[in-house]
């Protein structure tokens, strides 16, 4: 608290010295500006007094129809209206000047005269449409599109209202922004998506994008890992997508501004800005439904497929066939007392999945007077998830509000509150995920305990005689949960002192908890056996908690001088101080399946632990605009950050004992349209080149990594101290370089418009862990010595194909491409997640999938003895191959199959991905639709790889059928062996799969009722379908998942819960 | 319009500087709270406790490196069919580049820890955090914990580096120059330099009890600290012994075997029976003479052997055995390492006893005829058919019929030094110094038999003397110190010197004595030093199996010899007698010098 209050007490005294300083610089300015604008005004009326005179006409792009009352100004010089017929007749300074339109309904577009003194007619879209003149948010101001130099792309939501409310705005950006992957974790409600902006950046550091929202950093990173296996806690939940107005995603250097965190790119959310001065009253009403397809489900064998399966594996574990007949699931008289037990035939998979429903409400007032504007919204939400009992129910509230004080000072308010609570399971494949279990369960039993005349009795059955739980125990009586809430409010103060000079302050807090709760009941469960004791229920609990403080204090300046030069300044300084914490609590075997707290838990086998995590971020940073006529853009940002994380030796500026990193950025453009020798290719509505590069950094590099420290180690029930690290005092910033080389250009007065953009991202100072010399006793040491590079391409191609009053039809498309490559390593480096093993090797991608590379199996004993090949197996013993067996590649001809032998086999990375939209308005039905697609990645798919395991009773897929059983019989699939002794189930090219696809991901229509009432200012009706169609020749759920943000772990199938689809209808009145 | 600039500029920069002054160091100056960051630690004693009981608590998580390396590569233990390739490689001497036994790093992870506290304690001296006498039982205590790591680095590894810098920042990783390599006598040398002039006692005690106490003698969850601290004289005498300077090692062997006599001046029964072998406790014994059954077969009695490795608590007599001992106990990390190398219940049985451990045992004849040692029985057990390494495992398989009663209660021990390793190596020190009777006296029949006066003949000391009555002259060795031994006993006046009761390793295991023509059936008339050197040896094989002496045992040997013959030649009668195909390709391997070391890879 002290340390904050310290804090607090410096940023304003920092204020208080802004205000002083540039208090004593006003009246230089004001006088200055006076002087400039006195010379300026009576230059402007002799000028218009002379009468050079521009006259044009405005046209509806739809109809063709004279457009009237449009504003029309040429930018501190004169302004005119359209007339009935809309024409318009103004002053111009020149005819190299700029013409700016401007009205109720329309677009705004400019004007560059470029000399001419006649134009073709102008012609006017809708205010929605997509137009080169669209304002960015930018960091520091808004600005015109077409006035950028730098690689940024917007997406309006317009409100988003025909999105099901399971959409969030991690998701929502799926295929709106080229170079933006957007990969869906899994189908559990509020799972949310990675964010990769053109690629990856990092090893060990984040590879998401950093995320503003009104100025304020939103923290997305995950602070610890969630009790329940497979579950990530997504604090993109915690923001309702329906309070969003607009993305804003700076894709180049121009992330500079954010120093050391914009190295993968910044997305700046702005939420229910400028609300209008009349009160509007938004009401939404939806309800979904959510179901899995039955072709989505995977083949899973039957009874009689399972009983022959079954019989085989037992054989193989050496069972004589006289014992395997005397199992009890294999004894077929109906007369036995065990016959009714075992001779079902139950779909335990159909069982586990549930269509549900949800609903979703939404309320939004907005109102106000000349002093004050506001927008409040309120939403809560019930999403189903498609397995059974789970779900998440969601709140959220979101206030903003704009004051004007006083002419010069305005304050802008952002304050949002948001809570849910999950309702999930265990997901993966662990022996308490109901859904795994639900996979490798024996169709051969049943849920409930039956007694010998086959009468089931309420009791679910207990674990099976081939160990393995009953699931549908786990949905009843299993109970975890994830409680979370995420307070957010900024108070922006802003003074103005003239027109050129302002200075602004942002305060702002995030206050974040997520409160986890677990129970596995012990009936119905296998036991686990940890280091002290066999488990049978599982108890736990766990607190995250985040708070942050954040401000952003800076002066800007904007001015044109002479109508030639604008130049545009900003100086700031922005602090934060993140404080995370968790702590959790595990337990086991509480008395009896009623207790459910983990304080119940036998507090023998109690483990509880927690992190405390602590860094503050100062940012310095400078933006300086500069246009010349309009035509050629130049921007330079400088930032200066430094870090508590950084080391006292680092690389870079030192000021006053601390390090500090320096990353410049410059851009330039070129609107090579508004050149005189374009002025008559009237089809080119404006080309810009554009380049871009500058340095921006990412300081994910861990908190204390640099400071030499000493962590606890027992001694009995003893604490000492042990040396916890090698401190690095050199670490530092990964410094990413980004050069960006673009187009934009519009055709057919904007009919057509196109974005290209070649990219290439740098990183240098890549953290990586380096082999420690032995004498230091270390394993590894965290230090800046790696590299990687990321370059592509994207294309964005937006067109109105048709374009009547009553029919219009607009296509887009876009498209991009990344190569990854691991440029500096101290040495190869292999991981493992969920049994594949991924190599990170300088030249190769990152993420790449190392293993053995199959041709086949041994289609006979003889075959197998002729190889001669043996395969090391877990003991690392040569175990021969034989008939059935998979026959694995021999990569260094030892005639032994071990890790010697394991190449490269699958790239998850995709050889490009994009999106298609597409968007159809007849009279007042609109209908939308999206298609997402991704072509080359390639998956491993787990969940195959235990369900064609052929080692055990799990319950396995029908390819499984065309197992090898006799010599010579001609098939792929290896034989059924218990335990697998020959390692026929090591990870190989058998496991990885093609993950392309091409998704219809929504479809939606809108109806605008049309209302006689007073009162009712609209009424839309909406129906909405997620996720229809899907074409991949993925064998397994479903193509897209992502289990951690990890990028070491893409496009590995860990058997999380699978997307399903989801078809809402819904209403939204306003009055 | 040049000025405007300026002014604008000036601003800038104005403001700039302002902002920037802004960043102060402190703000940004965020310490771990869930660490201690170094320029917090070593404040004050408790801080200095903290490291030393740090260094000890990482050394017990290296157990099962300890017994891997030296028994596994000896040649009392094998793998069983269970084991990893890793654990074959190291049996057959014949490692791969990722074998993780082969791997000295866990070694030096604590010597590093040493270094750094070593180098902190001066500091805390120099700026008074700790006293002169506090830091000097400290600062020798981690002398000698770094001096014993670096005795096992250089037994493994051969030419290794010796580095006594902490290596604190990550530039002195850098510098290569800084951990030169050293040959092992070199090493040797340095260690036996580096323990000159320190505190070479335990631990003491201070009045002040509860919070306000400092020391390190306590008791901590049932335990007594007391024997868990390495015994700094032991390890120089071992040091010594290595390089050859048998005097200065029977010196201190000399001076802990009599550290219950200087304590209480035959004031008690410890006075006799702390650390050496004597006739009153630990034998091997039959509770009815001739009845094979009766083998003393019990946990807690202390009259026989097992209780060696049964005792689980810790009294005056098992602390008249046990030197250096660290309990692992079911509530505290790390896991007992050796149910899992060991056990068939609860572990994965990974090792197991040669047939060449069992042929050994078996070629012994006790002295009432039994034609076996019967400390096999109690080190080794077949349960299920399996042949299991029992010694680590007394205080697990506690339940009827060698079963675990709490299979997830992994109780045990790590027996480091004891009686037995302390009187066998004064013994091997003694021969190698050419005081063969001494030697012959320590591992085999006991001061008071072999200096008798009528050696070889058996000596009665109590009814049915058949000794001189004039007790002044005999039973005491005559010999330079440290090889005055004084095993007299009389009862007129009544007098009992220190080795009164002392018989020797072998006898206390009933074993009849070694062939009295290896000392030319007198004491000081020479013998066979080889022959007597080669019982020494075969002694700690059948007494100290499965305890982490093997591999050094043969080694010291084979390096005194100059012949790797000797260590070669076991280890493959080890791998023949399992019926191992590798067993001559592993001895070609043994006989060069440097065949004995594992890959150092820097």
């Amino acid at each position: 608290m002290h340390k904050f209050t310290l804090s607090a007490i410096s940023i304003f005294s920092c204020c208080v010295l802004y205000g002083v300083s540039a208090n004593a610089q006003q009246t230089d300015a004001i006088s200055a500006a006076r002087k400039d604008s006195l010379a300026l005004y009576k230059a402007d009326s002799t000028r218009r007094a002379q009468g050079s005179k521009f006259t044009g006409f405005l046209r509806d792009a739809a109809t063709g129809k004279p457009v009237s009352g449009m504003n029309i100004s040429v930018e501190a010089y004169s302004a005119a209206l359209s007339d009935d017929k809309g024409r318009f007749t103004i002053s111009v300074p020149n005819y190299d000047a700029v013409l700016v339109v401007k009205g109720q309904g329309y677009q705004l577009k400019e004007i560059p005269l470029k000399g001419r003194k006649k134009l073709p007619d102008v012609l006017l879209f809708e205010e929605s449409f997509n137009s080169v003149y669209d304002e960015a948010n930018l960091v520091t101001r808004p600005m015109a599109m077409n006035r950028t130099s730098n690689a940024v792309n917007i997406v309006n939501t317009q409100g988003s209202w025909e999105n099901t409310s399971a959409e969030m705005p991690d998701t929502y950006l799926q295929g709106k922004v080229a170079g933006l992957s957007v990969v869906r974790r899994s189908g559990s409600p509020n799972a949310g998506a990675n964010l990769f902006l053109r690629g990856f950046s990092s090893l060990f550091g984040t590879n998401a994008p950093l995320v503003i929202v009104d100025g304020m950093i939103y923290d997305t990173n995950q602070y610890g890992s969630s009790l329940m296996s497979g579950h990530t806690r997504n604090p993109f939940g915690n923001l309702d997508l329906r309070d969003i107005q607009s993305f804003t995603v700076l894709k180049d250097a121009s992330a500079s501004v954010y120093g050391t965190k914009g190295a993968n790119g910044v997305i700046l959310i702005t939420t229910n800005s400028h609300p209008e001065l009349a009160t509007r009253i938004d009401l939404g009403i939806y309800g979904e439904y959510n179901y899995m397809g039955n072709n989505r489900m995977l083949p899973l064998m039957k009874a009689g497929d399972y009983r022959l399966y079954l019989a085989d594996v037992l054989k193989s574990s050496g069972m004589t066939p006289e014992q395997v007949a005397a199992q009890p699931y294999f004894n077929d008289n109906p007369s036995s007392p065990t016959y009714a037990m075992y001779h079902n035939d139950r779909n335990w998979q159909k069982q586990a999945f549930k269509n549900g429903f949800n609903q979703n409400y939404n309320l939004r007032v907005s109102g106000g007077d000349n002093v004050a504007r506001y927008v409040l919204s309120l939403g809560y939400a019930n999403n189903k998830g498609i397995t059974q009992n789970t779900g998440v129910t969601k709140f959220n509230t979101r206030f903003n509000a704009d004051l004007n004080i006083s002419r010069h000072l305005t304050v802008n308010a952002n304050l949002s509150f948001n809570y849910a609570q999950q309702n999930l399971f265990d997901q993966t494949a662990s022996e308490t995920s109901p859904l795994y279990l639900s996979m490798i369960k024996s169709p051969l039993v049943g849920v409930n305990d039956v007694n010998a005349q086959g009468v089931p009795s309420p009791n679910l059955a207990d674990v099976d005689a081939f160990g393995i739980g009953n699931p549908q125990a786990v949905f009843n009586k299993a109970k975890e949960n994830d409680q979370n809430y995420r307070f957010l409010g900024g108070l922006n103060f802003k003074y103005d002192f003239n027109k050129s000079w302002a200075v602004q302050t942002l305060i702002g807090l995030t206050a974040d908890k997520v409160r986890e709760n677990y129970f596995v009941p012990r009936a119905g469960v296998a036991n686990d056996t940890t280091a002290n004791g066999v488990v049978d229920s599982r108890l736990g609990s766990q607190v995250q908690r985040l708070f942050n403080i954040y401000s952003d204090t800076r002066v800007t300046f904007n001015h044109t001088y002479n109508r030639i030069h604008y130049i545009g300044l900003n100086l700031g300084v922005r602090f934060s101080s993140f404080n995370t914490e968790t702590n959790y609590n595990q337990s086991y075997n509480s008395a009896i399946d009623q207790l459910i707290t983990v304080g119940n838990g036998d507090p023998l086998l109690n483990r509880t632990g927690g992190e405390l995590g602590k860094y503050r971020w100062l940012n310095n940073y400078f933006t300086g605009d500069y246009r010349l006529y309009n035509k050629y853009i130049f921007n330079v940002t400088v930032a200066a950050d430094a870090s508590s994380r950084f080391g006292d030796r680092a690389d870079g500026m030192d000021i006053g004992g601390k390090k500090m990193a320096l990353l410049p950025a410059v851009s330039a453009a070129w609107i090579v349209s508004s050149e005189k020798f374009l002025a008559d290719v009237n089809m080119l509505e404006m080309l810009k080149l554009r380049a871009s590069y500058g340095l921006t950094g990412n300081d994910d590099i861990g908190n204390y990594a640099s400071k030499q420290y000493y962590i606890s180690q027992n001694w009995l029930g003893m604490q000492g101290l042990i040396r916890g690290n090698v401190g690095n005092p050199y670490l530092q910033w990964e410094v990413n370089k980004k050069l960006d080389l673009g187009l934009d250009a519009s055709f057919f007065q904007e009919r057509i418009g196109l974005t290209f953009d070649y990219f290439r991202n740098t990183t240098s100072h890549m953290i990586t862990r380096s082999t420690a010399p032995t004498v230091s006793g270390l394993e590894y040491v965290v230090s800046n010595g790696g590299g990687m590079k990321t370059d592509g391409y994207e294309l964005a191609i937006n067109g109105r194909i048709i374009n009547n009053s009553k029919f219009k039809w607009d296509l887009g498309f876009n498209i991009y491409t990344y190569r990854n490559r691991i440029t500096a390593l101290p040495s190869t480096y292999l991981s493992s997640y969920y049994g594949a093993t991924i190599l990170t090797q300088v030249g190769a991608p990152a993420g790449l999938f190392y293993g053995y590379r199959t041709d086949g199996i041994y289609r006979s004993n003889a075959e197998a003895a002729a190889a001669g090949i043996s395969v090391r197996n877990s003991q690392g013993i040569p175990v021969a191959q034989q008939g059935g067996d998979v026959k694995f590649v021999d990569v260094n001809g030892d005639h032994i199959i071990d890790d010697a032998d394991r190449q490269a086999i699958g790239n998850p990375n995709p050889d490009f991905s994009g999106a298609i939209t597409t968007g159809f308005t007849y009279g007042r039905v609109s209908l939308n639709a999206l298609i997402t697609f991704s072509k080359g990645n390639k998956v491993y798919n787990e969940t195959r790889r235990l369900l064609e395991s052929e080692s055990g009773p799990q319950n396995q897929l029908t390819s499984v059928n065309n197992r090898w059983r006799v010599d010579g019989q001609q098939t792929n699939m290896p034989r059924a062996a218990y335990g697998d002794p020959t390692m026929n189930n090591s990870f190989s090219d058998r496991w990885i799969e093609d993950g392309s696809y091409l998704r219809l991901r929504t479809l939606s229509v809108t109806y605008d009722v049309p209302l006689r009432y007073k009162g009712f200012k609209y009424l839309k009706v909406y129906a909405t379908g997620n996720n229809l169609l899907t074409f991949t020749k993925y064998l397994g759920y479903d193509p897209e998942f992502a289990p951690t943000g990890n990028l070491l772990t893409n496009g590995i199938d860990n058997l999380l819960d699978p997307q399903f689809k989801t078809i809402m209808l819904g209403v939204r009145i306003g009055i | 319009m040049r000025n405007k600039i300026f002014k604008i500029g000036g601003r800038v920069l104005l403001i700039s500087c302002l902002l920037l002054s802004f960043s102060c160091k402190k703000l940004l100056d965020v310490s771990p709270e869930d660490a201690v960051e170094a320029k917090n630690n070593y404040r004050n004693i408790n801080d200095a406790n903290a490291a030393v009981i740090g260094i000890y608590g990482q050394l017990q998580t290296i157990a099962d490196r300890y017994i891997i390396l030296n028994e596994l590569r000896g040649d009392l233990v094998s793998p069983t069919t269970n084991a990893d390739r890793y654990l074959r490689e190291i049996s057959e001497h014949n490692v791969s580049a990722d074998n993780p036994w082969a791997d000295p790093k866990p070694f030096y992870k604590i010597i590093m820890n040493c270094n750094d506290a070593l180098a902190n304690f001066k500091i805390m001296l120099s700026n008074a955090r700790m006293r002169q006498e506090e830091y000097n039982q400290r600062y020798a205590d981690i002398i000698a914990v770094r001096a014993w790591l670096y005795l096992q680095v250089g037994i493994h590894w051969g030419n290794v580096p010796y580095v006594t810098d902490p290596l604190a920042s990550i530039d002195d990783l850098k510098d290569s120059s800084k951990f030169p390599k050293l040959a092992f006598n070199d090493l040797l040398d340095k260690l036996i330099a580096s323990m000159q002039g320190i505190y070479l006692d335990g631990y003491t005690s201070t009045t002040a009890t509860g919070s306000n106490s400092n020391s390190l003698l306590t008791t901590v969850d049932g335990y007594s600290t007391g024997l868990m601290f390495i015994n700094k004289r032991c390890l120089l005498g071992d040091l010594n012994l290595w390089r050859g300077n048998y005097s200065d090692a029977s010196t201190q062997y000399r001076y802990v075997t009599e550290q219950g006599y200087r304590n209480d001046q035959g004031a008690g029964n410890i006075s006799f029976w702390q650390y050496k072998a004597t006739y009153s406790n630990f034998n091997i014994v039959y509770n009815i003479a001739g009845d094979e059954q009766s083998l003393k077969d019990d946990n807690t009695d202390v009259a026989g052997w097992r209780a060696i490795f049964g005792s689980s608590a810790q009294g005056t007599d098992i602390s008249a055995e046990w030197i250096w001992t660290m309990p692992f106990d079911k509530n505290f990390a790390p896991t007992n390492p050796f149910i899992d190398l060991f056990s068939i219940q609860g572990g994965r049985y990974l090792l197991t006893a040669s047939q060449f451990a069992m042929d050994k045992w078996n070629s012994e004849t006790q002295q009432n005829g039994f034609p076996y040692d019967a400390r096999s029985i109690l080190s080794v057990r077949t349960i299920n058919g399996k042949r299991v390494v029992m010694k680590p495992l007394y205080l697990y398989l506690n339940g009827p019929n060698f079963t675990a009663l709490n299979p997830l209660q992994k109780q045990g021990r790590w027996l480091l030094y004891r009686t037995a390793t302390l009187n066998l190596h004064f013994a091997e020190a003694a021969c190698r110094d050419n005081y063969l009777d001494v030697a012959y006296a320590l591992t085999n029949a006991g001061v008071v038999q072999v200096f008798s006066g009528i050696f070889p003949t058996r000596a009665v000391t109590s009814t049915g003397r058949n000794v001189a009555t004039d007790a002044t002259n005999i039973m005491i060795t005559h010999r330079p110190a440290p090889y005055d031994l004084d095993g007299r006993i009389g009862d007129v006046p009544y007098f009992r010197a220190p080795w009164n009761r002392q018989i020797g390793t072998r006898s206390r295991a009933n074993l009849n004595w070694l062939p009295t023509s290896l000392i030319n059936n007198a004491p000081n008339a020479g013998g066979d030093q080889i022959g007597l050197e080669n019982a020494i040896i075969q002694e700690d094989a059948e007494e100290l199996a499965f305890e982490g002496q093997r591999w050094g045992d043969l080694l010291r040997v084979s390096l005194h010899r100059n012949d790797m013959s000797f260590i070669a030649e076991a280890v493959y009668q080890k791998l023949l007698r399992d019926g191992n195909p590798n067993a001559s390709t592993a001895k070609a391997k043994l006989l060069s010098k440097d065949g004995v070391y594992l890959p150092f890879k820097m």
